[in-house]
């Protein structure tokens, strides 16, 4: 063999477009924070946006560069030569005419959301349908790319910056903070559903179906009959009831996030973990039907995707907290649109509990003695009148849910807050209020990565 | 192997011939053969991209390209030719399953070995420039991967890869332009760690490499051309059937105007093959090889190349329908930018590589903006290698403060950035936030909080007026007077960027 030719493999050369500098990124809960802000902000994301455009731009002229290179010294077949020409003609369009008015319009953020990116792109394919004559079969797609100026710009643990789209930080965020959230309250209708995989027994039932047939406790034997299994391809109702009141307003966490960015972003993850538990389930139909009430003055339900990302970006704290209105909202939108079918219900309430609207009207359950009547009687407490009436209306309609046979309702009580609230009177109450039903939960969303970490050095201890 | 056998008589048959033709073959190249065809395309692209197979390239560059083998647009077609003075051939291994059979890689191999005497013996020194900008590229690639090595293993700093990689190839641009004085360190910080000792000693290597670069002749039409002259010769003994058949083959040996222009050129500097092979060897640079004629008969000359090329390309492309309207206008624009590139040496002189680049540099410097806190620099890059990641590492370098690093050194301002894409004109702003601000220990120089900032230039006066917000007054403390050519939009959208630094803050 001839000195003068060296066959070369990946060991002997080593590919000089392999990037070593990167690194897994994992999105922390910073980032998460960053990226509602940046949404809620759309100043704070313009950078980011205009960061997409502008590497586009770079990439559609190495593009057209390198594809008229390939064009004039490769030897090519017809249909890849046709198809060569068109993406060429495309990229030439965009760095014309397209990446540059995108930009002036992100410039003045008039580009901000997915309707106004596909009415855009609408708008250059027909132009460039003018331009040469006819429609290129490449161009939608290749146009399409634009729709990544959505995409959010994060920092990994080194502070460089990357570009990721906003679907991938949902999901991120629905697994890693939904995740944390739900393994501290519990959220799950553990007494019969979903808590053990498919076919398992149920273990409270099974032995409840012995007691009742038996009449004595501990049942003698269990026989086939009582055996109960889980039953998995339930639905439940998930209803977020989101307070944005003016005092939602208020910085009460690091990094200047406020009750509502708290509130928010905790929607945000339970939102999406569920929304991922129904995709990994992939049923024919969702496990968790999911509705948003915001807390505002004549509060509705928002149970679509799309209305719920503008929900996030529009939501401003103001006005009083009518968290009475929206509990009515939510029982009766059940009783409205679910009224023959055995769905649970979980209503989770994400709030500073500071309720200060009552309800003029019948309430259900209004007549049951729930206790906190007397208890405000005897008790020492700064709350305010009006929102004293508010927590015994709330305090019976809880109590009435609680009792009803018809379906079960579950309730998730958020409270938007640091440790320090633990020993004011408003947390007494609040406790009392959800007596019997459940419990109020404290949550700093930013402390939710280091919660995580705890829980799960507990659970390792544990297992030991 | 077979395939081997193949090669290796292919390539036998090539050097009897080139021998024979030239009556001598040449005796220090390599022919480098990849196995892996993805491989040679990555080492294609870098190659063209960076000038060496071995420069380190900035992020940028390594995202653009590696996104461009992706969508499957490397010019694979072209032969990697590396002219220093030991040349070295690239080939990917499936060219020995060319369509066109053995005959097809002996032309190729031909038009390769043919340039390779050419390099060998030539007296110009561009061969040499080329040999040296190789060292230099090898001996900073392996400072760099031994550094990074270090910092990551010891440190478990797994930026600095990134961030060396981007200060080399921007340190590289920006002192091609004499546009790197702003990172001037103390000698005395060498033994301070080896973070410094690697940056001053980059820094030192990149400016020799500049020099190399700059002096380098320009001879391009003389490499080309010569290897085009000798393979048409090859040609000429085939009959003509069998001619007309390896001809479309050979798409990108043939065809390319730098050959077919340096050809011309060449054909007229002798009577006899052996004649032009004696005076190709003679040429220093193009300038020497063009100056034969004047610019009239040049131009006579480049018009009935162009026809003829008009004609004869039709043979390389299989669209027919798309000749006229789409590929023609390609390659005649290629062909015409070379005939302008032949205008400018004939007409001013142009010699060596930096008279060419002070004709129409891709970096431009248009001076500073004094703010009441600092200052601003303005900049023109038409470069893709610097894009904003790779100024913030230039601009944070100085501002973080660590264990792992810290320095005291001035480094770069804020800057503002013009630059084109076609019918895209972008200023950019990059720049520090307040100091008071900043954490105080940062992760890595990337983590700082920074203003970036992409506005597109525009004619339309009252294209950003009603976005402005109120700057309090901060725009009237900054100072303009030190700028220089600069568009009236160019102001404008300087103006808006520096009002909006202060609002995003």
């Amino acid at each position: 063999m001839s000195d003068k030719i060296h066959w070369l493999t990946r060991a002997h050369y080593p590919d000089p477009l392999v990037d070593y500098s990167s690194t897994d990124f994992i999105i922390e809960f910073q980032e998460a924070a960053a990226v509602l802000q940046q949404w809620r902000n759309p100043h704070l994301g313009r950078s980011s946006r205009e960061g997409t455009i502008m590497s586009m731009a770079s990439t559609a002229r190495a593009a057209y560069d390198m594809i008229q290179q390939k064009l004039l010294t490769t030897s090519l077949d017809a249909d890849e030569e046709k198809e060569l020409i068109e993406k060429v003609k495309v990229y030439k369009f965009m760095l014309d005419r397209t990446l540059p008015e995108a930009l002036k319009l992100v410039n003045l953020d008039q580009l901000l959301t997915q309707e106004d990116i596909e009415e855009f792109i609408r708008k250059h394919l027909e132009l460039m349908g003018e331009e040469y004559g006819q429609q290129l079969s490449v161009a939608e797609a290749m146009m399409n790319q634009l729709e990544s100026i959505t995409d959010i710009e994060i920092t990994d643990e080194f502070g460089r910056k990357r570009r990721i789209s906003r679907n991938d930080v949902l999901d991120v965020i629905g697994s890693v903070l939904g995740n944390m959230l739900v393994r501290q309250v519990s959220m799950w209708p553990v007494d019969d559903i979903i808590s053990r995989p498919r076919g398992r027994l149920h273990l409270k039932k099974t032995y409840r179906s012995a007691i009742m047939r038996e009449g004595r406790v501990p049942p003698v034997n269990i026989r086939t009959e009582d055996i109960k299994v889980v039953d998995k391809d339930r639905l439940s109702l998930i209803y977020f009831i989101v307070d944005l009141s003016q005092s939602m307003s208020k910085i009460v966490f690091k990094d200047g996030l406020t009750r509502l960015d708290g509130a928010l972003l905790t929607s945000l993850g339970l939102y999406y973990y569920f929304k991922l538990v129904n995709r990994r389930k992939r049923r024919e139909f969702d496990s968790f039907n999911m509705h948003i009430i915001p807390v505002t003055k004549s509060p509705y339900v928002i149970s679509d995707d799309a209305k719920f990302e503008d929900f996030l970006l529009g939501a401003e704290a103001k006005g009083k907290t009518r968290l009475v209105h929206a509990t009515y909202a939510a029982i009766r939108h059940v009783h409205e649109h679910y009224q023959n079918v055995n769905y649970d219900v979980q209503l989770v309430y994400l709030t500073d509990g500071r309720p200060n609207v009552p309800f003029e009207g019948p309430l259900p359950g209004s007549n049951i003695d729930s206790g906190m009547e007397s208890y405000f009687r005897t008790a020492n407490t700064k709350t305010p009148k009006e929102a004293q009436r508010c927590m015994v209306q709330l305090s019976k309609t809880f109590n009435y849910l609680n009792r009803v046979r018809d379906r079960n309702w579950n309730i998730s009580y958020f409270l938007m807050a640091g440790q320090r609230f633990k020993s004011s009177t408003l947390w007494e109450d609040t406790k009392h209020m959800l007596a019997g039903v459940t419990n109020p939960v404290l949550i700093d969303p930013t402390e939710v990565d280091s919660l995580g970490r705890r829980i799960i050095q507990e659970t390792m201890v544990s297992e030991d | 192997m077979k395939i081997d056998e193949q090669f290796l008589e292919a390539h036998d048959n090539a050097v009897a011939r080139v021998e024979d033709l030239l009556g001598r073959a040449p005796e220090d190249y390599k022919v480098l053969m990849f196995v892996d065809p993805t491989l040679f395309d990555s080492v294609l692209i870098q190659t063209e991209r960076a000038g060496t197979p071995k420069a380190v390239i900035s992020s940028n560059d390594l995202y653009i390209l590696q996104q461009m083998k992706e969508e499957g647009f490397v010019p694979r077609g072209k032969d990697l030719f590396f002219g220093s003075r030991s040349p070295r051939f690239f080939y990917p291994q499936e060219i020995l399953d060319h369509p066109g059979g053995q005959k097809i890689v002996e032309a190729k191999l031909i038009h390769s070995l043919s340039r390779a005497v050419l390099v060998e013996d030539t007296i110009s020194r561009f061969p040499d420039t080329l040999k040296k900008l190789y060292r230099h590229d090898a001996v900073i690639y392996d400072l760099f991967a031994n550094n990074v090595y270090e910092f990551v293993m010891e440190r478990g700093a797994q930026w600095v890869w990134q961030y060396f990689q981007d200060f080399t190839a921007v340190i590289r641009l920006l002192s091609l332009y004499d546009l790197d004085d702003f990172y001037v360190p103390p000698n005395t910080i060498r033994s301070a760690s080896i973070f410094y000792n690697y940056l001053l000693e980059i820094k030192e290597i990149i400016k020799k490499r500049s020099e190399q670069v700059l002096s380098s002749p320009l001879y391009d039409l003389v490499l080309h051309g010569y290897g085009d002259l000798v393979l048409n010769q090859h040609l000429q003994d085939f009959d003509d059937d069998v001619r007309d058949a390896m001809i479309p083959h050979l798409k990108a040996n043939l065809g390319q105007p730098l050959g077919v222009i340096g050809n011309r050129f060449l054909s007229h500097h002798g009577e006899s093959f052996e004649e032009i092979t004696e005076e190709a060897l003679k040429l220093r640079n193009d300038q020497e090889l063009t100056g034969i004629w004047t610019r009239g008969e040049t131009k006579d000359h480049m018009e009935e190349l162009r026809e003829e090329l008009m004609n004869k390309s039709m043979v390389w492309h299989s669209a027919q329908d798309s000749y006229w309207s789409d590929l023609w206008p390609m390659r005649g624009s290629q062909f015409d930018s070379t005939r302008k590139y032949v205008g400018k040496i004939q007409r001013r002189g142009y010699k060596s590589f930096a008279e060419l680049q002070e004709d129409s540099p891709l970096v431009t410097s248009h001076g500073r903006i004094q703010l009441k806190d600092r200052e601003v620099a303005v900049l023109g890059i038409q470069e893709d290698t610097v894009g904003q990641e790779q100024l913030i590492i230039l601009r944070n370098h100085l501002q973080a403060r660590k264990d792992t690093f810290s320095t005291p050194l001035p480094g770069l301002p804020d800057t503002i950035v013009f630059k084109k894409f076609s019918g895209m004109h972008v200023a950019s702003y990059l720049g520090i936030v307040d100091k008071k601000r900043t954490r105080s220990y940062p992760r890595s120089p990337y983590d700082l909080p920074v203003v970036v900032r992409a506005l597109q230039v525009t004619s339309d006066k009252d294209a950003y007026q009603s976005s402005e917000r109120d700057d309090e007054g901060k725009i009237d403390e900054a100072n303009y007077e030190e700028l220089h050519s600069l568009t009236e939009p160019q102001y404008r959208a300087i103006r808006y960027l520096i009002r909006q630094r202060d609002v995003s803050q």
